[in-house]
């Protein structure tokens, strides 16, 4: 513990403080961050438990208080860093509805090797479930997010897409600026990920 | 979190599947005998299907808890939607009916999603909680469907997996009750709106055992847990 | 869907549990001086005061021994207003941004039981007020008259104001792209312009449209 102004647990404070104040999709994995509270968290446990089995032996209860705010703060310490862990979580399970299930390889960097091991579990288990749903008949969860009202919607590309089939076979060129008319249900996707633009 | 749903419009889907010349009653029937063991198993209609999903539905989106999985009737509405699309590959795509029927299909696609995504998102967010309880209840009662329940085993193994890489292993052992201490669980005193399907006598409002008697139709604002098996018996709604 | 309950894992709580709470020593308490920061004995000398984290405070017994709560000074300066039912105006947020929950927390250790009433006072009083706002000034921004809580409360109100109006006018059935998509690519954009400076924002739209049906 440093014998700075810094009291016990600020430092696992700061790592929700400034997760909550980035504007980023996710701000990079603070690996520095996480492990200086995981040694704070190991010190005063260890301080604890030598004064603790000290107390046994003496009876001695004058350094109960000392005890008592120390483990205080070793649980503090241990909720801030798995509430960041657990913000973290929310913000990665989030990119696989809204990107789909690569992620997309300016984030990659922001993560670690576990939180990438998760949304590739994640990943899996969801299209997993998905397919499964209704003995086996699948249903996409991603896509049919807003009620339906009309079955074909103008739209405007972004960028340059490409070609794009429709299910009855026909085939649409998507460039850049260029208007169409298409089925809501099989462009709900690209419109998600802002390929197209819903106007009308 | 929430903002994967919209809660939505209960449109007149009820309208979706009144003119129905498509579906074939006998289809469902045959569908729901090959599923259900009893031997008294009514026949149901697509349309009545349909109520049941949408009852589900808001009820789902307004209960703070999960609520009892409804597979089987998902199963039938989706066997539905697909023997529906089937035989309109033989209508013209220009014919008003099948602009119709498409819609129809939509419609009700949009609302198993919605109520699918909305269970998840309850599965999500509490996980332990849900799987606890469940191991407490008998087949029949259990809230996850089959499926969900191993989503729910998965998500809860891939949450440990990352905790423990990162961060828990490190940490020095963990005492008794912590664990319980992390789980996360809805907040069943949360206020709900409520409608009542039948009329209900006695039903204890108030912390002091006040009662209330509930008519037919009559709406009500009212901790969730003090009326979840009205809910349950489907003698009330959410809405 | 509004639903404060805070769980193991909610931020929000631990900012609240963050705060800091005015406290007097009342014990001699052995190697506890570092909690001292106008001091530099090892040991808590009684008599002092000094500014406890809440996450510890709340584990303390009510009535231990080491340390006597203070009850902070922003719940006695709104006790006037809360009397004269004037609560509207204050600048709340100012006062405190989670004054409700950390309120809260302090209820049972204020002896004389005044904090649990005006703070329930304040809400009361301060809720057809917020009712009013949400409906009428969608954007205005009321940066530090409302709380944490009120201004939850509040963007909840402009929500469903927003999404009355929307439904109204049949306007809210756009598709849109998603959020995190949006500002992800504003920020490849911004990546991108720094690049090459110009061209790719001629957005000038063709007129022509293609009907596939």
């Amino acid at each position: 513990m440093s014998r700075s102004n810094k009291m016990f647990g600020d430092i696992a404070f700061d790592l929700l403080k400034d997760l909550q104040r980035s504007s980023q999709t996710i701000p990079g994995f603070d690996d520095d961050g996480v492990r200086q509270v995981l040694e704070e968290i190991k010190a005063i446990f260890e301080e604890n438990v030598a004064q603790a089995s000290n107390y046994n032996s003496s009876g001695d209860r004058s350094l109960w208080p000392l005890l008592n705010y120390r483990h205080a703060a070793l649980q503090r310490n241990k909720r801030c860093l798995l509430a960041y862990l657990y913000e973290r979580m929310q913000r990665i399970k989030a990119m696989r509805w809204e990107f789909g299930p690569i992620i997309p390889s300016d984030i990659k960097p922001a993560l670690c090797e576990p939180e990438v091991q998760f949304f590739n579990n994640y990943s899996k288990s969801l299209a997993a479930y998905m397919r499964s749903v209704g003995d086996g008949q699948g249903i996409d969860l991603t896509g049919n997010l807003r009620p339906p009202k009309s079955l074909y919607i103008e739209v405007r590309c972004v960028e340059n897409y490409g070609k794009f089939e429709l299910d009855d076979g026909e085939v649409v060129h998507l460039r850049k600026n260029s208007q169409h008319y298409l089925p809501r249900a099989q462009v709900e996707p690209l419109v998600r990920q802002g390929i197209l633009q819903h106007i009308a | 979190m929430s903002t994967r749903e919209s809660m939505s419009d209960s449109e007149n889907v009820e309208q979706a599947l009144n003119e129905h010349d498509m579906i074939t009653e006998a289809v469902l029937a045959d569908a729901y005998e090959e599923d259900g063991d009893d031997e008294d198993a009514e026949p149901i209609t697509a349309q009545k299907v349909l109520e049941i999903l949408e009852t589900a539905w808001t009820n789902e989106m307004c209960a703070p808890e999960l609520l009892q999985h409804q597979s089987d009737m998902l199963e039938l509405m989706m066997s539905q939607v697909a023997h529906m699309e089937e035989q309109m590959k033989d209508l013209d795509k220009n014919d008003f009916r099948f602009v119709v029927h498409q819609m129809e299909l939509e419609r009700i696609r949009y609302i198993m999603a919605s109520y699918l995504r909305c269970r998840l998102q309850k599965i999500e967010a509490f996980t332990q909680h849900i799987i606890n309880q469940d191991a407490t209840y008998d087949v029949a009662d259990k809230r996850l469907s089959p499926e969900e329940s191993k989503y729910a085993q998965e998500f809860a193994t891939n949450v440990d997996e990352y905790f423990n890489k990162v961060a828990t292993r490190y940490m020095p052992n963990q005492q008794r009750g912590e664990a319980e201490q992390r789980v996360v669980a809805p907040n069943l005193m949360s206020h709900v709106f409520l409608k009542a399907n039948v009329a209900v006598s006695g039903v204890i409002v108030g912390v002091d055992d006040e009662e209330v008697d509930l008519t037919p139709g009559s709406q009500h604002i009212i901790p969730y847990q003090l009326v979840s098996d009205l809910i349950q018996r489907n003698q009330a709604k959410l809405i | 869907m509004m639903n404060y309950f805070p769980n193991y894992y909610s931020i929000e709580d631990i900012f609240v549990t963050q705060e800091k709470v005015e406290c007097k020593v009342n014990t001699r308490l052995q190697r506890l001086g570092f909690l001292d920061a106008g001091a530099e004995t090892e040991d808590l000398e009684p008599g002092r005061t000094i500014n406890l984290p809440l996450w510890y405070i709340k584990e303390l017994k009510v009535n231990n021994a080491y340390f006597t709560i203070a009850v902070p000074d922003i719940y006695k300066n709104v006790h006037k207003a809360v009397c004269e039912a004037e609560t509207t105006h204050i600048e709340l947020g100012r006062l405190h941004p989670y004054f409700y929950e950390f309120g809260r927390y302090l209820t049972p250790y204020d002896r004389n039981h005044v904090i649990g009433r005006i703070i329930f006072e304040t809400l009361r009083q301060r809720v057809r007020h917020l009712l009013d706002i949400s409906k009428n000034d969608g954007d205005t921004k009321h940066e530090h008259r409302l709380d944490n809580i009120e201004s939850k409360l509040h963007e909840a109100g402009v929500r469903t104001n927003t999404l009355y109006i929307n439904w109204l006018q049949m306007s809210g059935n756009h598709i849109r792209t998603s959020q995190l998509v949006e500002e992800h690519q504003k920020k490849r954009k911004r990546a991108d312009r720094s690049d090459d400076e110009g061209d790719n924002e001629t957005d000038t739209p063709t007129s022509k449209k293609r009907s596939t049906m």
